[in-house]
């Protein structure tokens, strides 16, 4: 029996728990129901390449509250029920316990985030015009595996923000807490990194380095998606980009850190 | 483990909340096979003590020890223990038992606390009494050495507390120490082989519980308890209590305010549990639900 096994057991029981909680349902049906709304108002008109982009900008907001509410509770709840106590009594590692949490609530999450991008893309292929059926690596055709390009981006970006919202549910010590700190979590997230962005271009001389840009997972997501997606079909510059590389390193670093925050909150060994 | 070895060692162990000295200077060892019941007012430290035995919560000072080489060093049964909902029983502790695998099998381990007939049912869906049960069958997941548990008759019917105590003299036979925190001073006087009354943060009397009636020249253990704590009045402490004298068999006439030399101390009302605040995760076990999203 080792750790590995254990951080298993530890991710089929979050995985459970999450199935069968109602408000996971009902989440993950809103969460598919805002998506298709999007491609039926029209996202999906234009082919794949452009329903990414026209999906960039709600993602970057639905996503961070479908992540945090999957995950700011985590392990506030077992801590909250006793179970933490319970479980330091076993040979589990706190490392392993909260791998094991994430990867049980991720487990869960991708396939809510999988489920809704591909219904986005079949309306697509079903709606949009004959060019969406081209499957096509060249650049300036538009092609479903860009759109799976963006789709795998897409659950990158989510695996972080989980990290996030795990880390959080290991420093809050209540219900109330935790709602704040979620809250204040996606603010953050979702605009107060490009505020801070936008303050820098309003007050600065030129350009804002890649390194910035990339700091924040949604300026690094956009910049992934914008590079790895959509400049590949058209050479028109749509928005500030770090690297790709740059952009990826912040965003395994948004699910390493706040993990291992989450390990070195969780308990004392 | 060696022969000698003690199942539980607690050396020295102090504890404080902020300024507020919960344990100062405890210490105790449970031999293999011992049961060793802590009993003490409301507000004693009797919980914190506990968890600290356990291994859950880390002591400001003192050390805590086990023998090591068994699949689990110790088992814990939290006063109000609570699980994961959405799960039956079953699952519950075949759960438990997949992180030790080793111990019994969830089945055996569910019939040995009587719960058979509800191995399927939702833990949600199990009353008071069938999840302290579930909580015991956790907490011999491993068979661990050292058993912690805390109040665990409370909400128990008496043939369900017969079966408690039935259980843990089986692991006491099979070779496991038990150290054990109840009111029930009835089941006190059964099964204990020393009793810790604690109070003021100290062990205000130690003993078997013919030693424990004698130092208090009492014909029970409730009225040894009353005697010796002097809490006829059923309030709690609020307040740290730090003269006691440890170890010391105390002659009390049940008309001082701890029988130990305490001083200062403010009284609430009688409804909390024990052993005041907890910080952060190592807080509060309320039973609440959720775990979703």
């Amino acid at each position: 029996m080792n750790d590995l096994a254990r951080t298993l057991a530890v991710a089929e029981r979050e995985f459970r728990t999450l199935l069968g909680s109602r408000q996971f349902l009902a989440l993950a049906v809103g969460f598919l129901l805002a998506v298709v709304g999007f491609v039926l108002a029209g996202a999906g008109d234009r082919g794949f390449v452009l329903l990414g982009l026209s999906l960039l900008t709600p993602l970057e907001v639905l996503l961070p509250v479908l992540a945090v509410a999957v995950g700011y509770r985590a392990i506030l709840e077992d801590a909250r029920r006793g179970e933490l106590d319970t479980l330091r009594t076993y040979p589990l590692s706190r490392y392993a316990y909260v791998g094991g949490v994430y990867l049980g609530r991720l487990a869960a999450l991708l396939p809510t985030v999988l489920l809704a991008l591909a219904v986005a893309g079949a309306l697509t292929a079903v709606g949009a015009g004959p060019a969406t059926g081209v499957v096509a690596s060249h650049t300036t055709v538009d092609s479903p595996l860009l759109y799976v390009r963006f789709v795998l981006l897409t659950e990158v970006y989510a695996a972080a923000l989980l990290a996030v919202a795990v880390a959080l549910s290991s420093v809050v010590r209540s219900t109330v807490g935790a709602l704040a700190a979620a809250a204040t979590a996606l603010l953050v997230l979702v605009v107060g990194f490009d505020l801070g962005l936008v303050g820098l271009l309003a007050g600065g001389d030129g350009p804002v380095p890649g390194a910035l840009v990339a700091a924040s997972p949604n300026g690094a997501y956009r910049g992934l998606v914008l590079e790895l997606v959509v400049h590949v079909v058209t050479p028109e510059r749509l928005g500030a980009a770090a690297t790709p590389v740059l952009s990826l390193g912040s965003l395994g670093l948004w699910t390493v850190l706040p993990l291992a925050l989450a390990a070195a909150a969780v308990w004392r060994d | 483990m060696t022969a000698g070895d003690p199942a539980l060692a607690c050396e020295d162990l102090g504890f404080s909340f902020g300024s507020l000295r919960v344990l100062d200077g405890v210490s105790f060892e449970i031999e293999p096979g011992a049961v060793v019941a802590l009993v003490g007012p409301n507000g004693s430290g009797k919980t914190t003590l506990l968890r600290i035995a356990a291994g859950v919560l880390s002591p400001d000072a003192g050390r805590v020890s086990y023998p090591t080489g068994g699949p689990r060093s110790v088992g814990y049964l939290p006063q109000s223990p609570a699980f994961a909902p959405g799960f039956s029983a079953r699952r519950t502790v075949a759960f438990y038992d997949s992180l030790v695998k080793g111990g019994d099998a969830p089945d055996d381990l569910l019939a040995r606390v009587g719960l058979t007939d509800v191995a399927d049912r939702d833990v949600a869906a199990l009353s008071g009494g069938m999840t302290r049960l579930l909580g015991l069958a956790q907490s011999l997941v491993g068979d661990p050495g050292a058993l912690v548990l805390d109040e665990p008759t409370s909400g128990l019917d008496p043939a369900m507390t017969r079966r408690l105590f039935d259980l843990v003299d089986a692991a006491t036979e099979a070779g496991a120490g038990v150290l054990v925190a109840t009111h029930d001073l009835a089941a006190v006087d059964r099964v204990a082989d020393e009793v810790l009354l604690l109070d003021g943060g100290r062990f205000l009397v130690r003993g078997t519980p013919d030693e424990i009636r004698a130092a208090a020249d009492a014909d029970s253990l409730d009225d040894a308890f009353v005697a010796l704590v002097g809490r006829e009045d059923r309030r709690v402490r609020s307040g740290a209590e730090t003269d006691a004298t440890p170890s010391a068999p105390v002659a009390g006439d049940g008309s001082t305010d701890g029988g130990g030399g305490s001083t200062d101390a403010s009284t609430t009302d009688a409804s909390t549990t024990d052993a005041g605040p907890e910080a952060g995760h190592d807080g509060s076990t309320d039973g609440s639900g959720g775990g979703g999203a």
